[in-house]
């Protein structure tokens, strides 16, 4: 992902690079923060005010603890996703501002990109059963918020291009760390869907 | 699908249970589900790191 964005590939080491991931960072934060909302709105007209949902917790449970064991490789479920990308004639687009915005903007609504984890439906599902719109919105900015982590990282650095690259390959290397980080996560919520269904 | 990283039946189940487990007592903690939604989303967002 780092090694595709504008500035730090495309572009030179100038400042208009900060304008650019400042650009695309609003863009993920707005873009994520607005699909907690829409998450968290929609669940209510479909469950009502309580957003209660009979024996629902335990379903949660036993899903979550299914899909941690296929981040783990145990077992192989699907995960939904839509394989839609950035068209590559924005790349040569003289508004880079704007271009970096809408492609935070799309990247941050996630469900419409490609979803490399169950985590993500999992937050989603989270975010839209929590208890009120601000927190929809915050449980789901904190996934923009990661997507943009990289960039901030390295958008100050002297050779980004060459940082990223070099970062990109060790983090391809890596894949278990990710697998493994997703099925902790996904373990604690069987537990914590469990002990809901229980209390 | 290879196993990750290379763990035992016996390392798998392990683990289950212990994050399971704490998941549990997360869950009884206040805002147990926000904090839970925090963290599942951050992985998530960094996860993207190994978007094709």
């Amino acid at each position: 992902m780092v090694g595709t964005m504008v500035p730090i590939v495309y572009g030179a080491r100038d400042n208009r690079a900060y304008g650019v991931v400042v650009s695309h960072t609003a863009g993920l934060l707005i873009g994520s923060f607005l699909l907690g909302l829409t998450l968290w709105w929609a669940f209510g007209l479909a469950f009502g005010a309580s957003r209660a949902v009979g024996g629902g917790e335990l379903v949660l449970s036993v899903v979550a603890a299914l899909y941690g064991l296929h981040h783990l490789g145990v077992v192989r479920l699907p995960i939904p996703s839509l394989r839609w990308q950035v068209p590559a004639r924005w790349r040569g687009s003289r508004r880079r501002g704007w271009v970096a915005f809408a492609y935070g903007l799309g990247l941050g609504v996630g469900l419409l990109t490609h979803v490399q984890t169950a985590s993500m439906y999992f937050a989603g599902l989270l975010a839209a059963v929590s208890l009120n719109a601000a927190t929809a919105g915050f449980i789901m900015a904190t996934f923009g918020l990661a997507r943009a982590l990289p960039l901030i990282v390295f958008v100050g650095r002297a050779d980004s291009a060459g940082l990223a690259f070099a970062f990109n390959d060790t983090v391809l290397r890596h894949r278990a760390v990710m697998a493994t980080a997703n099925g902790v996560m996904l373990f604690l919520l069987a537990g914590a869907g469990l002990s809901w269904f229980l209390r | 699908m290879r196993r990750v990283p290379a763990l035992t039946r016996r390392q798998l189940m392990v683990m289950a249970v212990t994050w399971s487990a704490a998941g549990a007592v997360l869950a009884v903690a206040p805002q147990g589900a926000a904090i839970l939604g925090i963290g599942l989303a951050f992985t998530a967002g960094l996860s993207a790191l190994w978007s094709p």
